[in-house]
């Protein structure tokens, strides 16, 4: 039973200008253990799909197709489930911890927070308890907050302090110490390091990697950094509006992309030392589109290098592209083993069927 | 403070046509700590920087390095200390009318678009503030002319838009619009593209190199990430802690990196190669700067017994570092660094960098 | 792309002047539909609006003759007739007549006092943000210290030493009631400043005046429209109080003056009893409708601050 699986999700938001479609229709598996980076444009809607599998989404938002967690469908579950899912299930790192933090209480308080709350004991209102047993529960509450921020690398001491007293940095820890406060099976990160340092960067993904080594957690990384997703996750999926282009192992992805959305991803984001991005920075014109209003064939054709005047009629899909991998894109249906980078010039007869 | 200020500057030439648009000399930048009795922080403690005329500089380090305060100080919006800023040789004079005028030739670019922008204000508001500032006539010929050099084309579609009917990059290219309608000689960009989409990044950063090819624009630019110095920066320069610490081109410094610091910044980059130095800690308060090297708490050189090694372990924690001169009038020479184990290496075998 | 012939270029400005009333429109529109939204906002405003009516058109619906004492030829202290709807006072004046024309007088230093008052505290608001330091600390000490002093006693203070006048009653009205705008709009100077555009002006070369023209001002302004209307209310009720207290202009009628009439000609036993109510129901109503109208503008104004 995978930990994960969302199968032909579509998101669509309700607004005073119409039904607005976020998310049409994507497939995906994590299994326990696995990590995978979801990667594109703001309002690709990979925000979406994270807050959908914690079922975070507005009233606004209509969801059909299934989001199964451990086997079970979290569209389906009572709201009890649902509160244990997303703290005990599966926990949630958002971008920007100064402001997932409650200013005002010790940040030792707030990691405790779930752990009281998602005791089952705690929640019948307690009328059992006496004073000594609450202050037992308690000592045990902060041994464990103890041992948490020694995982993720502060020093027992931070306890004490408050969101403002500590470094982005550190806050950003202290989420994903909250985040593991009651051991979860699935972690989603949507942007954890964005607006960090390259050097706290570099630890807080060090901390998420061995994390996931240790306890067999399965990971969710949302960005549109490309580089940090394929320095973080095995598998990689790319999106354009609302749904996934490209997927495969994240090096594979990186190095050789074969959609062309995918391959301007990584361009915007220089090997240091390549020659070729030296004084030539890419990027890719024009503007995502507007979800409402979705081009016609390929959502991607307008913006697209190397698009053909079929792009604009062909309704695209993931089509194997080679060992493992898939890309939505016309010229790999045609030609799954030829990389995309190279604008066939040679033979292309070499299929691997 | 202990460091010494002695031999730090070159002697200045006169100022001449050809020597370096804008400079910093010594500035040494402080604020008053927070409350009564603390200590005042030195946010940028000595530092020399040249920029030529058509150069782009890259001015990298971790958040609290001091580059915003040396961005700020450069455009005229901190007053130095100590030290000064020279704009075509001249230093910088914080009259009003004087500051007025230096401000149409130094522009500012900062991280964040939609904050940058008045939501009340349309596009050309936003893009005319300056003409309007300072009377300049053809206020709408102008207003059209930079907005279309950003690339928003025609631009009278874009005068009577609101910044949130705006995407990212599009806010991002009125920001300098808003820049380039004075005709300015040096943009000081503050992370100019941290918030923007991946996509996005690389047509700013084009639009910059643009720039310069058409203008002539010297550039600043202060980040946090080296991919940008490697994209369009003729010259990089990390900071640590108010000073510079390394000083040469992104080639010199990318391929054979001499200060600590530098290598365990080149280090954790993800597409790395290089064993990751992944530094513990924050960066230092700027309130207590170390004794000797700024750098000698967290330097991996020290902790691992190479700079005792090479015998310069007493000179990281006890004797201060000169500040760095400004290398640029005399061509791009051999890299700076401020770094005891690198000076005594490169003492060692002169032709080499790399310890 | 310079060479913009100069006949398009003027197209393109005439259409461009066009698209920014198109635009001042719209948002009117918009704050015409949110404000539509309140029941009660809308029964506020219609009672202003009668208000307003009434006290322009007074010499058309009441003969100001009826205000002279030596002119009246009434009944003295009856109740309400046909020729008296609101029935006489002692001096056999109509109280309909008293009340119209008294409701001239009572908007007319509602709003001036206002005026005053916002226009001061706008001022002291935005200077204060936008200097901060020295002249910060010296603006907010002397708004604390018209915080503080109550406001009676320094009025009637006043009144005495300057003498009685509608003039020096809408001086003190408004020289006393500007500190509350003065900190609300300091509040709000002070988190614009921080904003990043702020410092993009600056670094454009932007002076002091041009800040808080371009930027702090129109950021206020949704706040003071709201405040004005409500301190519209407060002012006319410190006028009622002032004349109620014999501290009015003796030579006009307010409502205060009214309702001060009546307690001293009759300690408050007036045999018409309509003379008693009726300027305290008039004061009562006009409060409400403006206090009703200055929240339903507060909500119409605040969504749209949140959206942008």
């Amino acid at each position: 039973m995978a930990l994960l699986e969302l199968d032909d999700l579509a998101v669509t938001y309700t607004t005073t200008g119409g039904p607005v479609p976020a998310v049409r229709g994507v497939t995906l598996t994590l299994e326990r253990g696995q990590t995978l980076g979801l990667a594109g444009e703001s309002g690709c809607g990979k925000s979406t799909i994270a807050a959908s599998v914690l079922r975070l989404l507005p009233r606004s938002a209509s969801i059909t197709g299934r989001i199964l967690f451990e086997g079970q469908d979290v569209m389906a579950m009572d709201w009890g489930h649902v509160r244990a899912l997303r703290w005990a299930g599966a926990s949630i790192v958002f971008q920007g911890a100064m402001h997932s933090l409650n200013p005002v209480k010790r940040v030792g308080t707030q990691i405790a927070e779930p752990i009281l709350l998602h005791d089952p004991k705690e929640r019948e209102g307690a009328p059992g308890f006496t004073g000594g047993e609450r202050r037992q529960r308690r000592r045990a509450a902060d041994m464990r907050v103890a041992g948490l921020l020694d995982q993720v690398g502060l020093t027992a001491a931070s306890a004490e302090r408050y969101p403002h007293e500590l470094s982005g940095g550190q806050r950003q820890r202290v989420m994903i110490a909250m985040a593991l406060a009651c051991a979860p099976h699935l972690i989603v990160a949507d942007e954890p390091t964005t607006a960090l340092d390259v050097m706290i960067q570099a630890q807080v993904l060090n901390l998420i990697a061995d994390l996931v080594a240790e306890h067999g957690i399965g990971m969710l990384m949302i960005s549109h950094d490309l580089s940090i997703l394929t320095s973080a996750c095995e598998q990689l999926a790319v999106m354009y509006a609302g749904r996934i282009v490209e997927r495969g192992r994240a090096r594979q992805v990186f190095t050789d992309a074969r959609h062309p959305y995918s391959e301007a991803l990584t361009w915007a984001f220089p090997v240091i030392g390549d020659r070729e991005a030296r004084m030539r920075p890419r990027g890719l014109p024009g503007d995502p589109p507007d979800p409402a209003e979705l081009p016609s064939g390929c959502p991607f054709h307008p913006r697209c290098k190397v698009a053909e005047p079929r792009c604009s009629e062909t309704d695209v899909k993931l089509w194997p592209a080679g060992e493992g991998r898939q890309a939505a894109c016309v010229r790999v249906r045609d030609h799954p083993a030829e990389p995309a980078a190279a604008t066939s010039s040679d033979d292309s007869g070499e299929v691997v069927a | 403070m202990s460091i010494a200020a002695a031999d730090t500057a070159a002697p200045q030439p006169a100022p001449h046509p050809g020597g370096p648009v804008l400079s910093a000399r010594d500035v040494v930048v402080e604020f008053a700590g927070r409350g009564r009795s603390a200590a005042r922080a030195r946010a940028v403690d000595g530092v020399n920087l040249d920029i030529e005329r058509g150069e782009i500089v890259a001015l990298v380090g971790e958040s609290g390095c001091g580059k915003t305060t040396l961005a700020r100080t450069l455009m005229g919006l901190e007053r130095p200390a100590q030290g000064e800023v020279r704009f075509r040789g001249e230093p910088l004079s914080y009259r009003m009318r004087a500051l007025r005028r230096y401000r149409r030739a130094v522009q500012l670019v900062l991280q964040d678009p939609m904050g940058s922008l008045n939501p009340h204000h349309t596009v050309y508001d936003a893009v005319a503030e300056g003409v309007r500032i300072h009377r300049l006539p053809d206020e709408e010929r102008r207003v059209a002319d930079a907005l279309s050099r950003c690339g928003l084309r025609p631009p009278h579609r874009f005068f009577q838009r609101y910044p949130h009917e705006l995407s990212g990059g599009q806010r991002q290219r009125v920001v300098i619009a808003g820049a380039l309608v004075l005709d300015p000689v040096v943009l000081v960009a503050d992370e100019p593209v941290a918030s923007l989409d991946a996509s996005v990044r690389g047509e700013i950063l084009s639009l910059v190199l643009q720039l310069r090819e058409d203008l002539g624009l010297s550039s600043i630019m202060v980040t946090h990430d080296l991919g940008l110095a490697w994209n369009i920066a003729d010259r990089l320069a990390v900071m640590y802690l108010g000073r510079i610490v390394e000083l040469g081109t992104p080639e010199q410094v990318f391929a054979a990196p001499q200060h600590p610091y530098t290598r365990a910044l080149l280090s954790v980059l993800p597409e790395s190669e290089r064993e990751p130095i992944v530094l513990t800690g924050e960066p230092p308060d700027p309130t207590r700067i170390p004794s000797g090297c700024r750098f000698h708490p967290r330097c991996q050189e020290l902790a691992s017994g190479a700079a005792a090694k090479a015998g310069v372990a007493g000179a990281c924690t006890g004797t201060p570092l000169a500040v760095l001169p400004a290398s640029a009038s005399e061509g791009h020479a051999a890299p700076q660094v401020a770094c005891h184990l690198a000076a005594a290496s490169s003492a060692r075998t002169p032709s080499a960098g790399n310890p | 792309m310079s060479v913009q012939s100069s006949s398009t270029l003027d197209a393109v400005s005439r259409s461009r002047r066009a698209l920014t009333w198109e635009r001042r429109r719209a948002a009117v529109r918009r704050f015409w539909r949110l404000f539509r939204q309140d029941r009660v906002g809308l029964i506020g405003l219609a009672v202003l609006i009668v208000m307003v009516i009434v006290a322009l058109a007074a010499p058309l619906l009441a003969n100001s003759r009826g205000l002279n004492v030596t002119l009246a030829h009434g009944p003295l202290d009856a109740g309400p007739s046909l020729s008296y709807p609101l029935g006489t006072d002692t001096d056999g004046r109509s109280v309909l007549t008293l009340l119209i024309w008294g409701s001239r007088i009572s908007l007319l230093v509602g709003i001036t006092a206002t005026l005053i008052s916002v226009g001061l505290g706008a001022v002291v608001g935005i200077v204060a943000g936008q200097f901060g330091g020295w002249v910060d600390n010296v603006l907010m000490r002397i708004t604390d210290w018209f915080l503080v002093i109550p406001f009676l006693p320094l009025a009637i203070a006043l009144a005495i030493a300057l003498g009685r006048g509608i003039g020096i009653i809408i001086f003190v009205i408004g020289v006393t009631s500007w500190p509350g705008t003065a900190r609300i709009v300091r509040a709000q100077a002070l988190t614009v400043k921080t904003r990043p555009y702020l410092e993009r002006s600056r670094a454009l070369g932007a002076g002091h005046l041009h800040q808080m023209v371009k930027h702090l001002l129109p950021s206020v302004m949704p706040l003071l429209l709201a405040n004005t209307i409500l301190t519209v209310s407060d002012a006319i009720l410190a006028e009622s109080t002032l004349s109620f207290l014999g501290l009015g202009d003796p030579t006009r009628q307010s409502w205060g003056e009214m309702l001060n009439n009546v307690f001293e000609s009759t300690g408050g036993s007036a045999g018409n009893v309509v003379w008693l109510i009726a300027p305290g129901t008039a004061i009562i109503i006009v409060v409400l409708a403006f206090t009703v109208v200055g929240h339903t503008v507060e909500g119409a104004l605040s969504p749209r601050l949140r959206e942008r």
